[in-house]
């Protein structure tokens, strides 16, 4: 049975339902592993989940992204391994270098928590297999630094796997709320994706959109993608 | 006449600084043993209209404690010129 890492960091908070999503969606097993005990070998992917790694001090995700987990990250992601960073988790891969771009405070100054609606574009890779181009989604976002930063975001988007926002809710370029490098093996996302599974966590009139990118990477991890 | 002022604002030594003691802890353990001590602070840009640049660091000085952009309780100030 493919097997998930779900790293954590001092100050993540959402890597319980993240496991629990995996587990409920895809049947894999899914671990949390602390940063610091993370080995490597064994694992079919990889999820940084949300929360406030070392508090956000410096700047969110920074002082994760000194962690030796990272470099290990860096060869096996060369090695064909999915990482998916949810949040603080995207933040750290920006931070990290293993994605484009910066993710800095919202406009409004605010920490904003909200379901909203999104679109795919060029969905390929494990976790985006399953899309298909212009779909819609809904997912929560809950974060006060989502506004995605790039010099150039039109050569950057030209040719790999995004998520827009339909509505921008904090300020970011081109409305990214998530993106991917360009095979689609290492997505980012702001929006939470684990909160957004099953009906019961689903205000009305939304739909879980979330469950494509468990469903893809279970497609994905049998499959190939 | 513009003169440029940086004003930063951090803890005093006596009040407890959690953001620069995790960024010292975290940087001395990654190696990074010549590091001593890290304090987070918040610094501000202010341009200022001034006769000279002494003068504009005393605006900035007597706006920073009129208006309370540091708290005399627990920070400290340092008051820089830049232009």
């Amino acid at each position: 049975m493919p097997r998930v890492a779900i790293i954590t960091f001092p100050g993540t908070n959402c890597e319980d339902e993240t496991k629990y999503a995996v587990e409920r969606v895809t049947g894999f097993e899914a671990k949390i592993v602390f940063h610091e005990e993370f080995n490597p070998e064994g694992w079919d992917a990889v999820i940084i989940p949300g929360g406030f790694s070392y508090g956000d001090y410096g700047r969110a995700g920074l002082i994760a992204s000194w962690s030796p987990v990272i470099e290990e990250l860096k060869k096996s992601v060369e090695e064909g391994q999915p990482v998916l960073g949810i949040c603080n988790g995207f933040q750290i891969l920006t931070e990290a270098g293993l994605l484009p771009g910066t993710l800095l405070p919202n406009t409004s100054g605010r920490f904003i928590a909200r379901w909203l609606k999104l679109k795919i574009h060029n969905p390929r890779g494990p976790w985006l297999a399953l899309g298909n181009e212009a779909q819609t989604l809904y997912m929560p976002i809950a974060h006060a630094e989502g506004r995605y930063y790039h010099p150039s975001p039109e050569k950057l988007l030209a040719d790999r796997p995004w998520i827009e926002y339909v509505e921008n809710p904090n300020g970011s370029i081109m409305n990214i709320a998530g993106l991917a490098s360009r095979d689609g093996l290492v997505l980012g996302l702001m929006p939470h994706p684990e909160r957004a599974i099953e009906p019961s966590q689903t205000p009305y009139p939304f739909s879980p959109g979330g469950r494509l990118v468990f469903e893809s990477l279970r497609f994905s991890l049998r499959r190939g993608w | 006449m513009k003169h440029r002022v940086l004003l930063l604002v951090m803890y005093k030594p006596t009040a407890r600084d959690p953001e620069g003691e995790t960024l010292t802890r975290e940087l001395q353990r990654r190696g990074f043993s010549e590091i001593i001590e890290v304090r987070a602070g918040k610094g501000y840009v202010i341009d200022v209209e001034a006769e000279d640049r002494n003068t504009a660091m005393r605006i900035v000085e007597e706006i920073a404690e009129r208006m309370r952009l540091f708290n005399p309780a627990v920070h400290s100030t340092l008051v820089i010129p830049l232009a």
